[in-house]
């Protein structure tokens, strides 16, 4: 039981948003980049203080790139990509995966399509050889794709008895329209039950090229070991570049929608969203100040505060945004008992209005400002943690000396600037409220729910 | 024993030639305090993690979720942090804090950079014997509580099962109740009841501090020692009395109907020891083995078996942790493929734990298990906070840390076949099962 919830979205975003920057100088000094043959960008964070090695490998090709009537086909893919290559059929490669002590899985983001890898130091010959072959010779055997496509399907008819799934998915669609972000990266029963194995292939095929890959390595390797280890086993790797276009950018400003779910449930889960800003927003640093006194992580933010510490109407409640090549969503997120809902809605609505009507205190600017920069060796401080951050960084292009501004960019962000973002992000107006429980809450003045 | 973590330093010793620089120290103050301190240099971070050997086992009957509610106020203030301050403290330093609290133990950590250690001693030093129990804090943080419990429990068909699975398989045993509590006792719960759990656990005679990070030791040490040799030991301190493991000489059966569920969860429950059972700790290493070679990953059995070759469940898993305070369960669960009945799964479930008391996992299963589990403690090892909980939920039996930590892939190595199916035959015998169904 803890006393606060560890939801991944909070977890991916710390990593992401304030993640990657690490004031380790002896870190950075031993970061060294080089290109395969194909063409892909290798990053090599070099630490040989345990034994093991982290890989995180980057590519576009999420499930932005599916089918429109096809959602799950990025996510597919990613599910296939362990299943079997080269000579070894499905079983007997993860069982040598798993002889060795190897874990190796890809997982579909929005934008892209990632690949981790962990192992031994003294099994990276056997790690890197299976990464190639799956890379480059994947089986994709129909039996083991009818089993995928059965355990996904289950899975996702067991989602269903979760409000915070089927929350997320009526809230997707009303922030994005048609817009590719609207869909779910893992798609539903009926699309993945359309997919074909040609799909696959051909996603495989457009995505795992040299040309856009960011392979990042942490760990017990050297650069002339990691070399070698590329060049024979990422050799087939295909040196043309994909055809997936850049994604667009969403439109922002139309007016929100609410849509109420009924479930048989004692609490109200409440969502809510709006379109957010991409990763190369010059309102990115705004928007991560403006985001932590809102309901950033901890139990220090002015929705926890109101909702939480001073009345005791839920568990946890958290904003958060997802900066991707295009738009990603800002959202809120909260469950509290069926008859608080309405008043749960209202203090958001409150706390929204506040930071787009008044400025941010200095004090409380200033705290904020400490905790994010002051935090942020507390995100690097792994090797999982470092290849995930670098890969993200080379793949966003964000700039090697990013770590390095990360700190003065934070400490630049004014009273004014989180103003301005909250004006820009936090229009009442425009937020889709999703509500998932017993009955559809109203608000006492009359209004509709949406805030 | 737990997946992603046991056993390392030595481990790495063995598996590879470059060790980690991990230098430690173990104190026990004068007022019976532990403390382990642990020297990690990778990044300019330490964590502290402090563990009070009380849980919602030490409860008594009508008081369930006693302990917990307590982890809630342990951040509501002290004579000297006022009431919501205790977390903007450590976020004003650039820290993190949280805490959780189990059957067996109640966890609190705080992790931030090096240099702002003493901040984190101090707070830790100051809520073990200053906290201020106050009515209106308590009554907002068990409307908290009452959330977090529909939250996790009420809302979910599975956890709902759960919760009464638990009560079957465990009986009269203490690990039959719920952590958080069940709803009507957390409303219950007066400030009195918290006054006085406060007051009997939370002492340094029943604590373990282990920080772990980049830090000098010596001073580490003389930090630690300011801020808690100072205080007074508890003199009277009772836990839950250990059952011995139980003898169950037919199977126990739940069936649960709810129609929030959309797809039908089948779980089963062996009473097994663990690590801390003296009598019987030599079995907890096969156990630990045999879970992986039955169900953990794809290439386990029930995964190959009831998946792959019959078609029978789009899941199947089997676990155990081998950490608890007293017995606990060895469980297996899996969810059926849309349109198979659930008897014939169970009836397949049930072939594959008799055939390992029937006959030995070959050399290379045994092999490809404690290959995994070695190399996932070298894995745990490259996170402070994993080697803290580790240390800390040994500590917390009265284990010695070190030795599971220099002996771990040495035990695990050791297990043998004939281990493996004597546990088989011993624990997973079909009348000391317990199996929960959940169905629409």
């Amino acid at each position: 039981m803890n006393r606060r919830r560890w939801q991944w979205v909070g977890l991916l975003l710390s990593l992401w948003i304030m993640g990657f920057q690490l004031a380790l100088a002896t870190e950075r000094d031993k970061i060294r980049q080089f290109s395969t043959t194909a063409g892909a960008g290798v990053i090599l964070i070099e630490n040989h203080v345990n034994p093991m090695v982290e890989v995180r490998i980057l590519v576009r090709g999420g499930s932005a790139y599916d089918p429109s009537d096809r959602a799950g086909v990025a996510y597919m893919t990613a599910w296939m990509f362990n299943e079997g290559a080269g000579e070894l059929n499905s079983t007997t490669f993860q069982e040598r995966l798993h002889y060795y002590g190897i874990s190796l899985a890809a997982n579909a983001h929005q934008d892209t399509l990632e690949i981790s890898m962990t192992t031994l130091s003294e099994h990276l010959e056997e790690a890197w050889t299976r990464l190639g072959e799956s890379l480059t010779q994947p089986r994709l055997d129909p039996v083991d794709f009818q089993r995928g496509v059965r355990e996904r399907v289950a899975e996702l008819m067991k989602s269903e008895e979760e409000p915070a799934f089927r929350a997320g998915r009526a809230l997707y669609p009303l922030i994005y329209g048609d817009h590719p972000y609207a869909r779910p990266v893992n798609g539903n029963p009926e699309s993945i039950q359309k997919i074909t194995l040609a799909d696959i292939r051909r996603h495989h095929i457009a995505a795992f090229r040299g040309p856009g890959m960011v392979i990042a390595v942490a760990g017990d390797v050297t650069l002339e070991k990691l070399q070698e280890l590329t060049t024979r086993h990422l050799a087939k790797l295909n040196p043309l570049p994909g055809q997936f276009p850049p994604i667009p950018q969403a439109v922002t400003g139309k007016k929100g929608v609410a849509h109420h779910i009924e479930m048989d449930l004692p609490q109200t889960t409440l969502r809510l969203g709006v379109v957010g800003i991409s990763r190369d927003d010059p309102d990115f640093y705004a928007m991560t100040v403006m985001n932590q006194i809102l309901g950033g992580g901890g139990l220090t933010s002015r929705l926890t505060n109101s909702i939480r510490e001073q009345r005791g109407l839920a568990y946890g409640i958290f904003s958060h945004f997802s900066p991707l090549s295009g738009r990603g969503p800002f959202q809120i997120s909260t469950e509290t008992k069926t008859e608080s809902a309405s008043e749960a809605l209202s203090l958001i609505r409150q706390e929204l209005t506040q930071l787009t009507r008044e400025r941010v205190g200095e004090e409380e600017l200033r705290d904020v400002k400490r905790y994010l920069t002051g935090s942020f060796p507390l995100q690097l401080d792994g090797l999982d943690k470092l290849a995930e951050s670098w890969s993200r960084i080379v793949f966003y292009q964000r700039g090697l000396d990013y770590l390095d501004k990360w700190p003065e960019r934070i400490r630049a962000v004014t009273q004014k600037d989180v103003q301005r973002v909250s004006r820009r992000i936090l229009e009442i107006k425009r937020f889709n409220v999703v509500t998932v429980g017993k009955q559809k809450p109203e608000l006492a003045n009359g209004d509709d729910i949406r805030p | 024993m737990w997946r992603v973590s046991l056993g390392l330093i030595l481990g790495i010793f063995l598996l590879s030639t470059p060790l980690m620089a991990m230098e430690s120290r173990e104190l026990r103050l004068d007022n019976g305090m532990s403390v382990v301190l642990v020297r990690e240099n990778k990044a300019p971070v330490v964590v502290t993690q402090m563990w009070y050997k009380v849980g919602s086992m030490d409860e008594t009957l009508g008081k369930s979720g006693l302990s917990h509610m307590l982890e809630h106020m342990m951040f509501q203030g002290t004579k000297t942090v006022p009431p919501e301050e205790f977390s903007k403290l450590i976020a004003r330093e650039g820290g993190e804090d949280n805490a959780s609290t189990s059957s067996d133990y109640t966890m609190y950590y705080i992790k931030l950079a090096s240099d702002r250690i003493e901040l984190a001693l101090r707070l830790e030093a100051d809520r073990m014997r200053g906290l201020q129990l106050e009515e209106k804090e308590f009554k907002s943080e068990n409307l908290v509580v009452r959330e977090e419990r529909r939250v996790r429990t009420d809302s979910d068909p599975n956890q709902r099962m759960m919760e009464k699975f638990r009560q079957t398989a465990y009986g009269d045993h203490p690990y039959a109740r719920p952590v958080i509590g069940t709803m009507a006792e957390i409303e219950a719960l007066t400030l009195n009841d918290l006054k006085t759990w406060y007051n009997g656990y939370y002492a340094p005679n029943n604590a373990t501090l282990v920080v772990v990070g980049n830090m000098d030791l010596d001073q580490t040490e003389k930090l630690v020692r300011h801020y808690f040799a100072p205080m007074a030991a508890h003199p009277g301190l009772t836990h839950a009395v250990l059952k011995d493991l139980p003898s169950q000489d037919s199977p126990r059966r739940l069936e649960v109907s709810d129609k929030a569920t959309k797809l039908p969860y089948w779980v089963a429950g062996y009473a097994v020891p663990t690590l801390a059972m003296s009598e019987w700790m030599q079995d907890a290493f096969p156990l630990d083995v045999l879970s992986v070679i039955l169900g953990n990953g794809n290439t386990s059995r029930l995964h190959q078996r009831m998946i792959r070759e019959r078609g029978l469940a789009v899941s199947a898993h089997a676990g155990y942790s081998g950490f608890s305070r007293s017995w606990e369960l060895f469980t297996l669960s899996a969810m059926p493929k849309p349109g198979v009945d659930l008897k014939e799964l169970e009836k397949a479930l049930f072939e594959e734990v008799s055939r390992l008391a029937e006959e030995q996992v070959s050399a290379r299963e045994l092999e490809k298990a404690c290959n995994g589990l070695i190399a996932e403690h070298v894995y745990a090892m490259d996170s402070i906070d994993r080697i803290a909980w580790l240390i800390g939920r040994m500590r917390v039996n009265d284990l010695d840390w070190r030795i599971m930590f220099e002996e771990y892939p040495r035990r695990v190595r050791a297990v043998t076949a004939q281990d493996i199916q004597r546990v088989a035959a011993q624990y997973l015998r079909p009348e000391r099962v317990t199996v929960g169904i959940l169905q629409p």
